[in-house]
């Protein structure tokens, strides 16, 4: 196991050469990769979304896309559409690969993105696959896509529905830097331009064994209940919750856990695993009801309370 | 490709492992099942003198002082064996917190990982000692108190030390000895109310007598009862009763031996 932690110990290096200040968020990220799952990255813009995921692509050996939502994109400027090839003088249709055949996709504002266009790269999401007209196209492994959000400007926006949002393993915050790193920040980006191309630390290969290898993380059976009876607290919370998280989420818990030991060179699931992961995952799967808006709680105190609660 | 005879080979040092680490987790508990219910026992022991002496002072049975030490035993040994060993041992040895019960809890899957785990937890349990399960200072203790209690008893049995006041002798009588406290209850003396007995026994051959029962606090006036008629009795013994000897009495008796009594008795009327 220590020689799996060495591993994340260079690849949080390697980001951070590029990345001040965010090593809670990169964690996140890499363990929704490390669990072949999804995320969404809800920040305020200019907090270098997708500078860390090129970053993170690039130490990972990965193909990355970025799409750029906005209300006119269409599913076919996701998926890629079938073109017309001109090929010794027979003209023939010919598949063209959107920006979703890609191995980390960055979808940039998900919420300007009609819903349309929103299910069409959820699917891709889910089923790792990319049907156009009468054509099923499997997408290359590792996959993952990174879905940001903005918290501000929500006018003209299309707020990504409950079910839709449940297919994200995690929804990851990020917060402006402190001081501090905002100095070295502006050191690092003020100063001579330089190329900042990172050598490769991982591969394709390496990235599907890592998450083999997370699902085999074992885990202690009070633990894994522990996990269960937080997202159930999530649908017995009346008082404040008005829609819980699903099962899913419990399986996200466990999985999301288990990524984060093997990060830390643990070879078993622990308490706290669970505990910090319970935010992420917890987030943006459950809805707070009337008395809870009224009475001021937001999401985050409200999974510190079941959290709290549940133990 | 793996071949066939490797796969076998790694199959078997799995099992062999799993067993191994089985056997780790066999020898925990059945040890730390041991040391409590011993704990238990001498709690138990505690209670039960503590409680007999308590008893002793007020006449109460002994048998009594059981009661809470069983009710103490039974209970705690319940909890003892459905408390998880695995938690204990991790209570009480942190570099093993989290592990040893993820390990038990997994011992039948297999994979790297879990191989790692079980291999670290093992060489770990070579670090705990008995001595972290078994706290001398509190067992002394214990014992001393144990040893104390005992004496108490017994100086308080020799030298007869009681509460007078709160003789409460509570319970069912079938716990006091009541000739030994020299009390003799009604029962023992068979007093009864029906102190006429039955119409049928006062008879005197087929003759009924003519019996009239006063009441226990009846007086006889003289001046009421008048003179007295003067009344000649007769024998009514029946002329046919004989006597006997009767057989039932003869015993075989050798004909010295009979001499021999015959003569000490005559030794004697002398």
């Amino acid at each position: 196991m220590k020689n799996y932690k060495s591993i994340f110990d260079e690849l949080n290096k390697g980001i951070n050469k590029v990345i001040v200040g965010q090593d809670e968020a990169v964690e996140q990220i890499v363990s929704a990769i490390l669990c072949d799952s999804n995320a969404l990255l809800e920040g305020y813009p200019g907090l270098a979304k997708t500078l860390l995921i090129r970053t993170l692509a690039q130490l990972m050996d990965l193909k990355f896309n970025r799409i750029q939502n906005t209300p006119d994109l269409m599913p076919s400027d996701i998926t890629g559409t079938y073109i017309i090839e001109e090929t010794a003088g027979k003209r023939g249709f010919k598949f063209q690969p959107g920006p979703v055949f890609a191995n980390i996709v960055l979808a940039d504002e998900i919420n300007r993105a009609t819903p349309k266009t929103q299910s069409a790269l959820l699917e891709a999401m889910q089923e790792k696959q990319v049907t156009v007209g009468n054509s099923t196209f499997k997408l290359e492994e590792p996959f993952f896509i990174l879905a940001t959000q903005n918290p501000i400007e929500q006018e003209g926006t299309y707020p990504l529905p409950e079910a839709q949002a449940d297919r994200f393993l995690l929804k990851i915050r990020l917060d402006y830097p402190n001081f501090e790193d905002e100095v070295k920040i502006v050191d690092k980006y003020s100063a001579e331009k330089k190329d900042r191309r990172l050598k490769p630390l991982l591969n394709k290969k390496h990235i599907i064994n890592l998450q083999q290898l997370v699902r085999q993380v074992p885990i202690a059976n009070d633990i894994k209940k522990r996990a269960v009876k937080i997202v159930h607290a999530t649908r017995s919370t009346k008082d404040i919750i008005q829609y819980g998280a699903s099962p899913r989420a419990s399986i996200g818990l466990i999985l999301a856990s288990k990524a984060r030991a093997l990060m830390n060179g643990r070879n078993h699931v622990s308490m706290d695993d669970i505990t910090t992961m319970a935010g992420s995952v917890l987030r943006h799967r459950i809805i707070l009801n009337f008395e809870a808006g009224r009475r001021g709680v937001t999401i985050e105190e409200a999974i510190k309370h079941i959290v709290s609660k549940a133990k | 490709m793996v071949k066939r005879g490797t796969v076998n080979r790694m199959k078997k040092k799995t099992n062999r492992r799993r067993k191994k680490f089985s056997v780790v987790l066999k020898d925990i508990n059945v040890l730390l099942t041991e040391l409590a219910l011993f704990e238990n026992l001498v709690n138990a022991t505690i209670i039960f003198l503590g409680f007999y002496l308590i008893f002793s002072f007020f006449n109460i049975h002994f048998i009594f002082s059981v009661i809470p030490a069983l009710v103490y035993l039974t209970v705690y040994s319940i909890i003892t064996i459905k408390t998880s060993k695995e938690d204990v041992v991790e209570s009480k040895h942190d570099p093993l917190r989290e592990k040893l019960r993820t390990a038990a809890d997994n011992v039948d899957d297999v994979s790297p990982i879990l191989e790692e785990l079980e291999y670290e937890v093992t060489k770990e349990m070579k670090n705990v000692g008995l001595s972290l399960f078994i706290n001398p200072k509190t067992l002394s203790y214990k014992i001393f108190i144990a040893t104390v209690l005992s004496f108490l008893i017994m100086f308080s049995t020799t030298l007869n030390v009681k509460f007078p006041s709160f003789n409460l002798k509570k319970g069912p009588d079938i716990f006091y000895d009541n000739k030994a406290a020299g009390d003799f209850e009604a029962q023992e003396l068979e007093v009864s109310d029906e102190i006429y007995g039955e119409d049928d026994v006062a008879q005197l051959g087929n003759d009924a007598l003519n019996i009239r029962i006063k009441p226990v606090d009846f007086r006889v006036s003289v001046k009421e009862e008048g003179s007295f008629e003067k009344r000649e009795f007769e024998t009514i013994f029946p002329k046919d009763v004989v006597v006997k000897e009767s057989v039932a009495f003869e015993e075989n008796i050798a004909q010295e031996d009979q001499e021999l009594v015959k003569n000490y008795f005559k030794k004697l009327a002398n």
